[in-house]
């Protein structure tokens, strides 16, 4: 099979949200020796534009969505499986933590913008959901994370956002993070309000202000 | 009491003035002594608070039980997390797989907390003789998805609808028994929250929720039993789907523009919505409020049969104050009709 048909396998794969046809075109790709950033950006991530862009015109749901990205990660893990992490920083547009706040168990919202931005070229340290304000900040430290973005899916978790500020501007590492926030009950108000840099209304909103953020980070 | 719903219905939309009817419980906890925790476990003191509500806010066109969303789930097996600022929450799921679909237990209805909402729904019902009682209850797709985890039923909903199919019978099982408990305690209506069925497509929405919220429907609605149907999801293309189950009231969340829903639904239907239960109502000033109120109702003007309402059920926190505005709003756009 030539390079093309793989990266066309591997869009067919995630635009048919067929996990096990991303596994096999993943393995075909690292066998056949294709640069893993090529085996994202000319296959998977075009499969995941196709689908995000029927999600923004109401054409494709979210159940479709959800297994389109977990045929999207399969590929990912079999695709850079073996990589270090130098050579996944180096082929990264940047890195972020996500995280679903501390008291929300909501986190359908936060897995679909963590696809779409691993889809979009980022490389994404997740951590879950109900996540406690100081694990999110000790975890952008260790991990040396660009950006911090966070969801709350509920009006009662909101504050936890603005704790993230709050402690990271106590220990004197603001300016070390940009952080965006979405969710549901969240506003472009709120987010300035708490002194945030981005708010994002859907997902793949979030990617394209995560590389506006990106832009600031390396002007 | 006894109330004929659709006389009810048809006095609303013939009407001169736009009717009000906001999911509106927690919010007035802060005017008692009381908090989430004792609401949700004792029904007088849950009888109290919807009393309280209308006492406050005497032009709301009904009396309604709180929406708990998660009394279903407990009752299936479910942990549920209770604190006095908040309403309570499912903290685990209880189906994984087709065998454990397969071996859920449909509950007695005696069991759990379902009994404290009915008993509520009669103390009304019994004490509250110049509107409508309503309880409040989860659909059967948005109860699968606590029972199953919100995206292993989303997931399987393609991948294998035979075990979401399994979990759905028995959810419908048991919301019958339950809109049949709170009928014969005297409620004159259920609100069914179905929110988890506006992440589906329509087709899916046919599948997962519309035919089993029909056979809801078909077994307690009447010309005495008033059935409204509450989807805040992106519903604009759901419409068709949800009046398919037969209801007689449709609730939509300002997930849509109003126009868009109502516009698909005939005068012979409610349509309930929509105002911002998190940005206008918790966050906005009284200015926003009233200009976000009235502009909707502005909108509405051409559909008699629209009824003011919130997009969604009212979080604890909202103010007080806030809901003034909202009642406000109204009350200035009927005088100046």
């Amino acid at each position: 099979m030539s390079q093309q048909e793989i990266l066309e396998k591997l869009k067919n794969a995630i635009e048919e949200t067929d996990n096990d046809l991303a596994e096999e075109a993943a393995k075909e790709a690292v066998a056949a020796g294709i640069d893993p950033m090529v085996a994202v950006n000319e296959g998977l991530s075009k499969g995941m534009s196709t689908i995000s862009e029927l999600f923004d015109e109401g054409e494709v749901f979210i159940p479709q969505l959800l297994l389109a990205a977990e045929a999207f990660e399969t590929a990912m893990g079999v695709i850079f499986g073996d990589l270090s992490d130098e050579a996944r920083r180096k082929a990264s547009q940047g890195k972020i933590l996500i995280h679903t706040v501390q008291g929300d168990i909501h986190d359908i919202g936060k897995n679909i913008v963590k696809t779409m931005l691993s889809a979009g070229g980022f490389e994404v340290i997740d951590l879950g959901r109900d996540v406690a304000v100081e694990e999110v900040v000790r975890q952008a430290v260790e991990n040396k994370v660009d950006i911090i973005a966070g969801s709350a899916l509920m009006t009662t978790t909101m504050p936890a956002q603005r704790d993230i500020i709050a402690v990271l501007k106590e220990e004197g590492i603001r300016d070390q993070f940009k952080c965006m926030f979405g969710g549901a009950p969240v506003s472009p108000e709120w987010v300035a309000k708490i002194g945030a840099d981005a708010y994002a209304e859907t997902a793949s909103g979030a990617v394209a202000k995560a590389k506006e953020l990106m832009a600031e980070i390396r002007k | 009491m006894k109330i004929n719903m659709d006389k009810w219905a048809r006095d609303i939309i013939e009407a001169d003035e736009v009717k009000n009817l906001p999911i509106l419980f927690f919010p007035c906890l802060a005017l008692s002594n009381k908090g989430v925790t004792e609401v949700v476990n004792d029904a007088q003191a849950h009888f109290e608070i919807m009393e309280k509500v209308l006492s406050t806010f005497p032009k709301m066109i009904g009396a309604m039980t709180g929406m708990d969303l998660t009394s279903e789930a407990e009752t299936f097996g479910c942990n549920v997390s209770f604190s006095d600022t908040e309403a309570p929450h499912a903290t685990n799921e209880v189906v994984f797989d087709r065998a454990s679909a397969e071996s859920l237990k449909v509950p007695s209805l005696q069991a759990g907390r379902g009994p404290v909402f009915v008993k509520a729904a009669q103390l009304a019902s019994q004490n509250i003789t110049d509107r409508p009682t309503f309880g409040g209850m989860l659909g059967p797709y948005s109860l699968a998805a606590v029972l199953m985890g919100i995206e292993r039923t989303l997931k399987a909903s393609i991948k294998d609808k035979q075990t979401v199919h399994i979990v759905l019978e028995k959810c419908t099982e048991y919301g019958i028994a339950y809109a049949k408990a709170f009928k014969e305690a005297g409620a004159n209506g259920i609100l069914i929250a179905e929110p988890t069925a506006g992440l589906l497509s329509p087709k899916q929405c046919d599948e997962f929720s519309s035919k089993y919220v029909k056979e809801m429907v078909d077994a307690v609605q009447d010309e005495e039993f008033f059935v409204v149907l509450h989807n805040c999801g992106q519903t604009v293309k759901l419409v068709n789907s949800m009046v398919s189950t037969g209801a007689k009231g449709y609730h939509f969340g300002n997930a849509v523009d109003m126009v868009d829903v109502i516009s698909q639904i005939s005068e012979d239907y409610l349509v309930f919505g929509n105002i911002d239960p998190s940005r206008v109502l918790n966050e906005g000033t009284a200015e926003l409020i009233k200009g976000t109120t009235k502009s909707l109702l502005e909108k509405m003007k051409p559909y008699r049969h629209f009824v003011l309402s919130t997009g969604c059920d009212l979080p604890p926190e909202i103010s007080i104050a806030n809901l003034e505005s909202y009642f406000e709003a109204l009350d200035e756009f009927n005088k100046d009709k």
